[in-house]
């Protein structure tokens, strides 16, 4: 894994509010990182500086060996020559310009006609053809953000910045958008960092995860590894699901879907998925995960998974159960439950999860 | 009318024409450098485009009067190195009419280009864009109404204009009497009945162009 971005930095507010970036690092390949964090936690300034709006106090930002900030040297590239896409939350369009003539305005140095053909062409991948000559006031807010993206992606950047793409959207058409939106990234084979909140978009589109808290960058990784293994409670606390596992579609029947995970058999619900998915991540909450020992306990539920503990950690009145069911699984428990139950590292026990609480989120 | 007066309602406005022509493009930098951009002097800039404004007319001939006369800082160079006399000629009208007509289209394009969203600027520069052509194909497409509603206004102040351009320019039938001094003119010499018209003609000049700026101002905006 070849990192391509790489940026530590400070940018300070008046006010005396600061957002610092340490070590960020995003791979060429994998190539879709999302930037996570809760509302007003600072990502949007970490892009900003990354696209060359904002100049960092302290620290530099380097991206394929090109410097584009560096502080203590007094370089700063500008927006315009690093050759990026920008596409922030309120889109940017232009209101006086035709969605086509939105998508030709970062392609003034090709040809006239090799710029028409590449706008035809982004536009109709983008399925807005026949809309060229809108306006964006004439365009619906799903078909806006199409323009946004396809003026992004034409010029083919080097890498594109997205804050929060999908999150001006109503939930249908997010829902639709999100998985062409994964499409076409992959179509255009672009380096991506995407800006969101939302969990359920941070796994569907995204390969590499970096989770940011109050102005800093807490966690980064492998998506998957990082919701599955979060490095301490306030990452856990920020992706709120404590389990993320990639696994494959066996079987679908009656509304009940069959996972594969790791060789061990899950049942979960199977509304929402796209007709088609193969492959899929299951997310499991901590406090949805019951345990037993013995055999009999909770006849209702669809799944028994046996397992074995292999970390009790203390938070509060409650206790994180650490188990290995083929795959890692956390439980959470009262501490009088695990007294009872009498838990310490090696015990063998039963996790016990209902169907409706297994979360199924195609990976595209 | 008699050719005369034709003459002085077409010289009036072509010199009208004339100082707005000239301003245009400083005062839409000014006005642009004013919005968008921080510098040193700023503050002092701004006072003194807006001064014309709240100055007496006539002061403000009189200053333009002590700098362009043939003794005057700027007269003297530019008779010696350019051998241009401008105090008491055309010129002189048309640098009155400037000076008087200035801040008021600084003062709408400034204010219409600080309405222009400065992201959308921005968005433009991640596209590649240079400041020259952010400015034109952005800055002023969406700011172009207040650029052409200034444009009108400051006609319409150059039309009217008289204090300073008597000062400056004083009263040479055929050369630089304007359609305000031949007013004032006439009145002194007791020909009323002149002086209606000419009135009259003022009042449709000024009229028409105040309404076509309200007319564009009022349009829905983009």
């Amino acid at each position: 894994m070849s990192a391509q971005l790489h940026a530590s930095f400070v940018k300070r507010f008046a006010g005396g509010t600061s957002i610092q970036v340490e070590n960020l690092q995003t791979p060429a390949d994998p190539r879709i990182t999302v930037l996570f964090g809760a509302s007003g936690c600072g990502k949007t300034t970490v892009l900003r500086c990354l696209a060359g709006l904002e100049r960092p106090d302290a620290g530099r930002i380097a991206f394929d060996g090109q410097i584009w900030s560096d502080a203590e040297k007094h370089v700063f590239l500008p927006a315009r020559a690093r050759d990026i896409g920008f596409v922030p939350q309120d889109y940017g369009l232009f209101p006086h310009l035709t969605a086509e003539r939105n998508v030709a305005y970062g392609l003034c140095q090709m040809a006239p006609r090799q710029r028409h053909l590449r706008v035809a062409e982004t536009l109709e991948w983008i399925g807005l053809h026949g809309l060229a000559k809108r306006l964006p006031r004439e365009l619906s807010g799903g078909q806006q953000q199409r323009v946004a993206l396809a003026r992004a992606m034409a010029r083919r950047p080097r890498l594109l910045l997205l804050d929060e793409p999908l999150s001006a959207l109503d939930a249908p058409t997010r829902q639709g958008l999100r998985r062409e939106l994964r499409g076409w990234l992959r179509h255009f084979a672009i380096p991506t960092l995407l800006v969101t909140h939302d969990r359920q978009e941070a796994v569907a589109l995204g390969d590499h995860l970096v989770v940011m808290h109050d102005g800093r960058v807490i966690q980064q990784g492998l998506l998957h590894e990082v919701f599955s293994r979060p490095g301490n409670l306030e990452v856990a606390g920020i992706l709120a699901v404590e389990t993320i596992q990639p696994g494959q579609l066996v079987d679908c029947a009656d509304g009940l879907a069959t996972i594969a995970v790791n060789g061990m058999r899950l049942i979960a619900m199977a509304e929402d998925l796209p007709v088609g998915t193969r492959d899929v991540f299951v997310c499991i909450r901590a406090e949805d995960v019951m345990l037993s020992i013995g055999e009999d306990a909770h006849a209702s539920a669809r799944n028994r998974l046996p397992g074995i503990v292999r970390d009790l950690t203390r938070d509060g009145a409650l206790v994180r159960v650490e188990l290995d069911c083929k795959f890692p699984l956390l439980a959470l428990l009262t501490r009088q439950a695990c007294q009872e139950l009498s838990l310490a590292p090696g015990v063998a026990v039963h996790a016990v999860v209902k169907a409706q609480k297994i979360h199924l989120i195609a990976q595209a | 009318m008699t050719a005369q007066e034709w003459q002085l309602i077409g010289f009036t406005a072509a010199m009208a024409l004339l100082s707005t022509a000239l301003i245009l493009p400083f005062g839409v930098l000014l006005a642009w450098l004013l919005a968008r951009r921080e510098w040193w002097g700023k503050a002092c800039v701004e006072t003194l485009v807006a001064l014309p404004l709240v100055v007496p007319p006539v002061v403000t001939g009189l200053v333009l009067l002590k700098l362009f006369g043939r003794r005057g800082i700027l007269g003297h160079w530019l008779h010696e190195h350019l051998g241009i006399d401008v105090v008491f000629t055309w010129k002189a009208v048309a640098l009155a009419l400037a000076v008087m007509s200035i801040p008021l289209l600084v003062r709408t394009v400034r204010s219409a280009i600080e309405e222009v969203n400065p992201r959308l600027e921005q968005q433009a520069r991640t596209l590649g864009a240079g400041e020259w052509r952010v400015f034109f194909t952005i800055t002023l497409p969406l700011a172009k109404r207040g650029v052409l509603a200034g444009t009108l206004l400051a006609l319409a102040r150059a039309l009217g204009e008289f204090g300073a351009t008597i000062m400056v320019a004083g009263n040479i039938p055929g050369q630089t009497t304007t359609l305000s001094v031949a007013i004032y003119h006439s009145v002194q010499l007791g020909q009323d009945e002149r002086a209606g018209m000419l009135s009259a003609v003022a009042v449709l000049l000024a009229f028409l162009a105040l309404g076509a700026s309200e007319l564009i101002l009022r349009r829905r905006k983009i």
